[in-house]
């Protein structure tokens, strides 16, 4: 990222009432997946994402995770961050539906699953089998990379396809 | 139809004897690329930017590390082809031509001025250019087997069909690393730098989709990661190699804003003729040009060109263990933000142009144990884990361990007024 658009992820978290936190595993994962969905659904950061083991992932989310971490306690409430424009509020208002129905959907599943499995299953559909006729391919790689999402891999394309991932 | 892996399987056409690792062979399609004017644009793009300013072997090019980085990927295939995790020849002489064009979009002056470039757009980086070229430039031609969208996946790590590749394009344990590293330490000079190769690609392994190394190879594994700790602190965050870095991204987002210097889009729509000549000598050729310009273009320009460094006043570096911080280093982090910045150049009354910053990634010693990123050892019972959570081994002792390092420069008679303004707005000494 650079350093506005690093500015700007921060604003993103704070409007949705999330602090970066990557303090273990599991914080930095559903970290990642926040980032990249963000993005995706059209927040600007440039971060450049990855297929890695636990999905898409990013060098330079987690460097800026970092040094964001530190700092976002020091910033005065009123001034310091970017200005989000109207197009960047209704992303992250996109991403704010799609974690809430996805809760609701996955009910009795943690975060790093729902994240996972919406940030894989993305990735896949997207950037590994990039043409239209390619879902089946993408799905059957999903199912067999990741078959502890299957039962919920239908639901997770469906939510992707309401909010136009 | 799959070709059997043999031993004659790689045809070399032509041996190129290198520096670092002996005689690199080059297939018939690989000679084709190298010879293509868009590979040959590499020989004028320094490897390490403005490193020859402290040390003045660091002229090597991206043009003799990309070759050794096909090397490196294949010996690492090769014996992944024995261990039977790869069976097809074709899996290696795609993994080497990834490799050998992994930095084909190398910005002149190499990572610095991505800096400024990525400023300015958000596709603004190396392998996103590389990618372009692949799949536009005269390269497009010449893959018969594969597609330039396959091996453009592979280098942008987005190849999913077997996600060990993105491990070996970028992890703990990568070929690009295992040969920057060596290349490196030879042309600097710096000893810290020299690693085992050998040792290390013959002792890699997967283990269940993570990069391992087998027990034999600890040593190795342990030395390559201090000699990656070692290099940073003494080549690449060198103070003045990062002061004059941060000289010329200033001098080229000066020139992107006037419209003088290209920006991503303008480079993604050169011609491969025009790209040819976007390397090294484009930046010095822009220097020459503007050299008259006024303050304080005129002086930064100057001062690059005559060898005058910036001034670094602050620094604060150290090892922070379990993220704990200086609260000195956290404070000062308070420059990157924008307001920040503004109020230490009206107290200090030094203009923002002559206020630089630098704050790199954390270098951590080892990725967290969990990470995908990880590298593990493999025990003589065959179990594996991270190399991060081995008692047996003493590297393990510096997991969560990394090293920080802040910095700001500006030029000397500015000096005591930003100290000043420093303690003033952020209460460092």
């Amino acid at each position: 990222m650079t350093d506005e658009t690093k500015f700007k992820l921060l604003a993103a978290f704070k409007r949705i009432g999330q602090r970066i936190d990557i303090s273990d595993f599991n914080a930095r994962l559903v970290f990642q997946k926040r980032v990249y969905l963000l993005q995706e659904l059209g927040l600007q950061l440039g971060n450049g994402y990855g297929w890695y083991i636990r999905g898409p992932y990013s060098h330079d989310a987690a460097s800026d995770g970092f040094q964001l971490q530190s700092i976002q306690d020091h910033l005065e409430p009123s001034r310091g961050l970017p200005e989000l424009s109207q197009d960047e509020l209704k992303s992250i208002e996109k991403f704010e539906k799609l974690i809430s129905d996805s809760e609701k959907k996955f009910k009795g599943k943690n975060k790093t699953y729902i994240m996972e499995l919406l940030g894989s299953l993305h990735f896949l559909l997207k950037y590994g089998y990039p043409s239209s006729g390619d879902k089946a391919n993408a799905l059957r790689k999903f199912y067999e990379l990741k078959p502890q999402f299957k039962e919920n891999a239908e639901a997770a394309l469906e939510l992707l396809e309401k909010y136009g991932l | 139809m799959k070709t059997k892996l043999s031993d004659s399987s790689l045809k070399f056409e032509k041996l190129v004897y290198d520096s670092v690792h002996g005689y690199i062979g080059l297939t018939e399609q690989e000679l084709k690329i190298v010879d293509t004017i868009i590979f040959q644009r590499l020989h004028n793009v320094r490897q390490l930017g403005t490193a020859f300013f402290v040390y003045p072997g660091a002229t090597h090019s991206r043009f003799a590390h990309s070759l050794g980085t096909m090397f490196v990927m294949s010996r690492i295939a090769q014996r992944l082809a024995e261990l039977n995790i790869i069976e097809d020849v074709d899996e290696i002489k795609k993994l080497r031509l990834a490799a050998l064009l992994h930095d084909i979009g190398q910005f002149p002056f190499s990572h610095v001025l991505e800096v400024p470039i990525k400023r300015y757009s958000e596709h603004g980086t190396h392998e996103h250019l590389s990618a372009h070229l692949i799949k536009n430039s005269c390269l497009k031609e010449l893959f018969d087997t594969y597609t330039p969208d396959e091996i453009s996946s592979i280098i942008t790590k987005k190849y999913v069909e077997h996600p060990i590749y993105s491990l070996l394009i970028s992890s703990d344990l990568d070929v690009d690393r295992i040969d920057y590293l060596m290349r490196d330490a030879h042309e600097t000079g710096v000893s810290y730098g020299f690693i085992d190769t050998d040792r290390l690609t013959r002792t890699i392994i997967i283990d269940e989709d993570h990069l391992a190394v087998e027990d034999k190879g600890r040593q190795a594994l342990e030395n390559f990661l201090m000699a990656r700790y070692h290099m940073y602190q003494t080549v690449y965050y060198h103070k003045t190699v990062v002061g004059f870095e941060l000289l010329l991204q200033r001098i080229y987002e000066e020139l992107m804003n006037q419209g003088k210097a290209y920006n991503y889009e303008q480079i993604c729509a050169l011609s491969d003729e025009e790209f040819y000549h976007y390397n090294d000598n484009y930046v010095w050729r822009l220097l020459q040009e503007n050299q008259g310009e006024p303050e304080p273009l005129g002086d930064l320009i100057s001062r690059f060109k005559k060898r005058q460094r910036l001034k670094m006043i602050k620094e604060i570096q150290g090892i922070s263990v379990s993220g704990r911080e200086k609260p000195e280093y956290s404070r000062l982090s308070l420059i990157e933000i924008p307001y920040q910045l503004e109020g230490l150049s009206k107290k200090s009354g030094i203009p923002k142009d002559w206020i630089f910053y630098s704050k790199p990634k954390p270098l951590e010693i080892l990725s967290k144990a969990e990470d995908e990123t990880a590298i593990r050892i493999v025990n003589e019972d065959g179990t594996s884990i991270p190399i991060a959570q081995d008692q047996d081994s003493i590297i393990s002792m510096l997991y969560n361990s990394c090293f920080l390092s802040s910095r700001v420069y500006t030029k000397d008679e500015f000096e005591l007024a930003l100290l000043d303004g420093l303690r003033d707005c952020f209460g460092c000494s």
